[in-house]
């Protein structure tokens, strides 16, 4: 243990300019990166067959509502099976701001829609963000009690919220149209707003985890009792976790019924959120990279395997197809993550472009010393 | 009888017990505790395992709610708090049971330690507006100063689960200290070390206690560490103080001698 008498700043601080240099060219690599993608998007939108564009749309949707999840479960460390419920909420909400007063009345032909509703009409980003903001609300609402609660207790919890979501739009007909659902919603939703909105839960998530909110969220899910002791309010920030959680996956949900262009309560089953899951737990549970990878990965091995559910003709024998086969599939995958492969795709660890700043810019990204020279000692 | 050189004519109780009792079903963990701690005091709780010493700290921290009694802390009652409200008010301990952030590095941990003071918005620490990027800074800067008072600046990057055993206890105290303490509590900081680790400590615990102006409560179960570092000690048997005083009266106390006698002859 050194001496403490005479200890100066000097010795950590002469490291702050090339610090900054960093972190600026950080950004710059950043916002080249998007502007890269955004490219690719532009052009994707253009030019693939709508095929494609549907696979990626919901790959990036899948994106938008892992990252809602891991900020969940992954940073947080707090087991949440209610992304359905969010999801739901988001996907009504939205669904019934952008219809237009004459699909609404299509839809609601057994009981007519609430009068309140029949005749808003907002633009797709306002009504997206409210879909997203009212999920935040009921999270807050929920999250209260419940985020008191532990694990498997707390998985339970979020469970029976998300299951009552489903069972109130079932019965409330005049505001969701019941079992019937939704149809004929404007397919807004195109690549722009899918990836924009994936792009835009990326960037929040990365920054969230470098900022001392983050560090705390992260502080919670490794030891809440110690978290406690240094001052962290638990249910405060528990709350908040599970509230951005739930706005992402209202987005999520919201861009869902854009691009399908109908919502019903059969999209927001249990099997929605274990979707999500599956996506999170496979790319790491607290990385966002290997929740971005699993989310398009998710969504490019349901179009692949769409097969396996088709009846298939082995010379002698005839399969019949057994719809729900891919969902098999992938709860063995989980099965298998969590049996033998803990960390998932990539840990808690993000692939990160150090490595290659390091190539091009050595100077600038090199690592700091540890300890700084003896020299510099005040 | 020596008097104790922090006794004035006003002693100034930073924290004060007052019978503070706590119950498990049938099980009476401490029973009518009374303690003085005055301010800028190095002051011991010993006592044979199980006697109800880490029991004393949870219901100072706020981790158990006393059954009976009150626990003032610079004048403000503190009972019914919750554990983080107690730490902002300006107690930070440590573990028995060393408890750090295991995947985060050692760096976070230190930085965990400081967000209970953050003065800023989750909005202004996202968009990094309203001067929170110096806050940051400024934060990085405490931490890695803390790092080195505790000899860990060079294992900064590292995760604090990988550090050995003597290393996280070291994090642990940095981790306190970094919430702005005016009280530590530290529960068995000398675990696990071998005499000349005890030494080290000792020292340490000293440094920090005029360097950051602190009073420190520290529970032990080896009285050699406590001799040394010490100047007042209470002793907990089957969770009643059997004695108080200074490690000399203690030390010849008949009841603390039966009391550790009746346990292990030497601890
Ligand atoms: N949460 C609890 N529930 C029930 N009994 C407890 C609890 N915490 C401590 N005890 C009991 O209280 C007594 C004192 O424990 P403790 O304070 O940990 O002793 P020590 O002096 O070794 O730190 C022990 O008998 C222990 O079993
Ligand atoms: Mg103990």
């Amino acid at each position: 243990m050194s001496a403490i008498a005479g200890k100066s700043a000097s010795a950590v601080s002469a490291k702050t300019p090339a610090r900054v240099a960093d972190g600026r060219l950080r950004i710059l690599v950043y916002i080249l990166i998007l502007a890269l993608l955004a490219v690719a998007v532009i052009w994707a939108q253009g030019s693939l067959d709508p095929y494609k564009r549907r696979v990626l749309s919901v790959g990036a949707i899948n994106v938008t509502l892992a990252v809602g999840l891991n900020i969940i479960y992954g940073y947080t460390g707090q087991f949440s099976l209610g992304h359905a419920g969010f999801m739901a909420i988001g996907a009504y909400t939205s669904a019934l701001l952008t219809m237009s007063p004459a699909q609404k009345a299509a839809n609601f032909f057994i009981i007519p829609i609430h009068p309140l509703l029949a005749n808003v009409r907002l633009p797709f980003l306002p009504a997206v963000l409210i879909g997203g903001l009212l999920a935040a609300v009921f999270a807050v609402l929920i999250g209260i009690p419940v985020l008191r609660l532990r694990d498997d207790y707390l998985g339970m919890a979020t469970l029976g919220f998300s299951e009552i979501v489903r069972v109130l739009i079932n019965n409330m007909q005049s505001i969701t149209n019941g079992s019937l659902g939704l149809k004929g919603i404007p397919e807004y939703a195109n690549m722009y707003w899918t990836f924009g909105w994936a792009a835009f839960s990326v960037i929040f998530a990365m920054r969230l985890a470098k900022t001392s909110f983050g560090r705390a969220f992260m502080a919670i899910r490794e030891d809440d009792i110690a978290a406690e002791a240094v001052g962290i309010d638990l249910t405060h920030h528990k709350v908040e976790a599970f509230a951005i959680g739930a706005f992402f996956a209202g987005v999520g949900g919201a861009l869902l019924g854009h691009w399908s262009s109908a919502v019903d309560p059969k999209m927001f089953t249990m099997a929605a959120t274990f979707q999500v899951l599956t996506i999170v737990v496979a790319g790491g549970l607290g990385s966002i990279t290997g929740t971005v990878i699993m989310a398009f990965a998710y969504a490019i091995a349901m179009e692949a395997l769409r097969f396996i559910e088709a009846p298939m003709n082995l010379g002698i024998i005839r399969i019949p197809g057994i719809p729900g086969m891919r969902m098999v599939l992938f709860s063995v995958l989980l099965l298998v993550v969590i049996l033998r492969f803990r960390q998932g795709l990539m840990g808690q660890r993000e692939l990160s472009i150090d490595p290659i700043l390091r190539r091009i810019w050595p100077r600038c990204v090199a690592e700091a010393p540890a300890e700084a020279p003896k020299g510099v000692r005040g | 009888m020596t008097e104790n050189v922090r006794v004035g004519p006003t002693p100034d109780a930073i924290l004060k017990l007052e019978s503070l009792t706590i119950r498990f079903g049938g099980l009476v963990a401490v029973s009518s505790l009374d303690l003085d701690i005055w301010k800028g005091a190095l002051f011991g709780i010993i006592g044979p395992n199980g006697a109800g010493k880490t029991t004393v700290f949870n219901m100072i921290t706020g981790h158990y709610p006393p059954t009976e009694g009150k626990v003032i802390f610079e004048g403000k009652t503190l009972n019914g708090l919750r554990p983080d409200q107690v730490a902002k008010l300006g107690i930070a301990r440590t573990f028995q049971n060393i408890r750090l952030f295991g995947n985060l590095s050692v760096l976070q941990n230190v930085l965990a330690g400081m967000h209970c003071r953050l003065g800023h918005s989750f909005a202004a620490a996202m968009l990094g507006m309203g001067g929170y990027e110096r806050t940051e800074r400024a934060m990085l800067t405490r931490a890695e100063e803390l790092l080195d008072v505790v000899g860990l600046l060079g294992f900064k990057s590292e995760k604090a689960g990988g550090l050995p055993y003597g290393l996280q206890r070291r994090l642990e105290i940095a981790r306190a200290l970094a919430t702005q303490p005016r009280l530590v509590l530290l529960d068995e900081p000398a675990a696990g070390m071998n005499p000349q680790e005890v030494a080290e400590l000792t020292k340490f615990i000293k440094e920090i206690r005029d360097q950051f102006d602190l009073t420190v409560l520290v529970i032990e179960h080896h009285m050699s560490l406590v001799m040394g570092l010490c100047e007042r000690i209470a002793v907990l048997n089957y969770g009643v103080k059997i004695a108080e005083g200074s490690p000399l009266e203690v030390q010849h106390d008949p009841k603390v001698i039966e009391a550790y006698l009746g346990v292990k002859a030497s601890a």
